[in-house]
């Protein structure tokens, strides 16, 4: 089955068509199953995420002082805004700045009585950590750009757990703002002294989704190289000519994939 | 080896195709993107390999395919599923 000998036609039988089929088969039907055990058993094997707003605030403000900005002061108003702003994602089962029916954000802003002469918004989803937010979006230019801009003196945040699309997720909305009647420079607040608003989830899985999902490709991609190292010395070594496709371009083609499922992470940003 | 090119040609390939999934983090449908026409481009790659070989055949052809498939299948259900 694995290794290549005169009975298989000197190639491990995983790697004949039927075999490379039967695998596929087997990992839609585990996936299939995972499926049904992440919508029935949530507890079990689900989605985790430990995410607090004030932490949020915190790395935010010791990225703006990293580049000798000021501190902006978590404000209720905004935080009620990007409450309200989460809510009307899972209400609406939208992913978007702007909303199906065409609300804007600024629309959030005004709502909870914070009016503004600037505003910004930046939006995560399916993050784990507060740290990995913010890395994120100090590594996209525009939410870097919002998170460090000299014209922001307020911040508000809320973290929301809910479905988009069917699938369970957090939600990190973070506003930005300067008062309409804002004058001078903001005074250094601690973050902590005002805690915007959570609802989120009191348990954690006792499995990852994610995490047992990347742990099983890399299991098989690596279970496949070594299948197909072992193909290509033996079949070098003894200099079999055979009518088949290339071992060796399999190969880097799957180390390459290996690469790709290494260095994905969890979480969208917009 | 014969037709070393083909391999330069594929490392290449593939090492765009890194540096396309590493850039694009946080934006699952380009990464997706990067990874359909990353694998379209193994099988084109494998059946033009074949044809200057001289043994392309349809069977070697579905094993690129097929191939390709899984490796598209690993990475859908991690950006999507999981």
């Amino acid at each position: 089955m694995l290794i290549p000998h005169e009975s298989n036609n000197h190639r491990a039988r995983i790697l004949h068509p039927t075999g490379l089929s039967v695998v596929i088969g087997l990992y839609v039907l585990l996936q299939l199953t995972m499926n049904q055990l992440t919508m029935n058993y949530p507890q079990i094997l689900g989605y985790a995420s430990n995410i607090a707003p004030e932490e949020i605030v915190r790395l935010t403000n010791l990225e703006r002082k990293s580049q000798g900005l000021s501190e902006v002061r978590l404000d209720s108003n905004l935080s009620a805004a990007a409450a309200q702003k989460a809510a009307d994602m899972v209400a609406r089962d939208y992913w978007a700045h702007v909303s199906p029916v065409g609300t804007q954000p600024w629309y959030f802003v005004s709502n909870s009585g914070y009016a503004y002469k600037y505003a910004g918004e930046n939006l995560a989803r399916d993050f784990a950590d507060p740290t990995a937010v913010v890395k994120a979006w100090m590594d996209s230019p525009t939410h870097r750009e919002n998170l460090l801009s000299s014209r922001y003196q307020d911040i508000g945040v809320a973290v929301i757990d809910g479905k988009l699309g069917g699938r369970e997720t957090t939600l990190v909305v973070q506003m930005f703002g300067t008062k309409l009647n804002a004058t001078g420079s903001i005074l250094s607040v601690k973050a902590s002294e005002e805690a915007g608003p959570s609802a989120t989830r009191n348990w954690n899985p006792v499995l990852n989704r994610f995490d047992v999902a990347k742990s099983l490709s890399i299991t098989l991609l690596v279970i496949f190289s070594v299948i197909l190292a072992i193909d290509i010395i033996w079949v070098s070594h003894r200099k079999i000519h055979r009518w088949t496709s290339k071992s060796l371009a399999h190969l880097a083609f799957l180390t390459a994939l290996l690469i790709a499922v290494a260095i994905v992470s969890k979480g969208v940003i917009l | 080896m014969r037709h070393p090119t083909h391999y330069f040609v594929l490392l290449g390939l593939l090492l765009v195709g890194l540096w396309g999934i590493y850039m694009f983090s946080y934006f699952p449908a380009m990464r997706m993107a990067i990874m359909i026409s990353l694998s379209i481009a193994y099988v084109v790659w494998g059946i033009v390999h074949h044809a200057h070989h001289g043994d392309l055949h349809p069977k070697i052809v579905v094993e690129y395919i097929l191939i390709a498939m899984f490796a598209l299948l690993i990475f859908a259900s991690l950006l999507y599923l999981a």
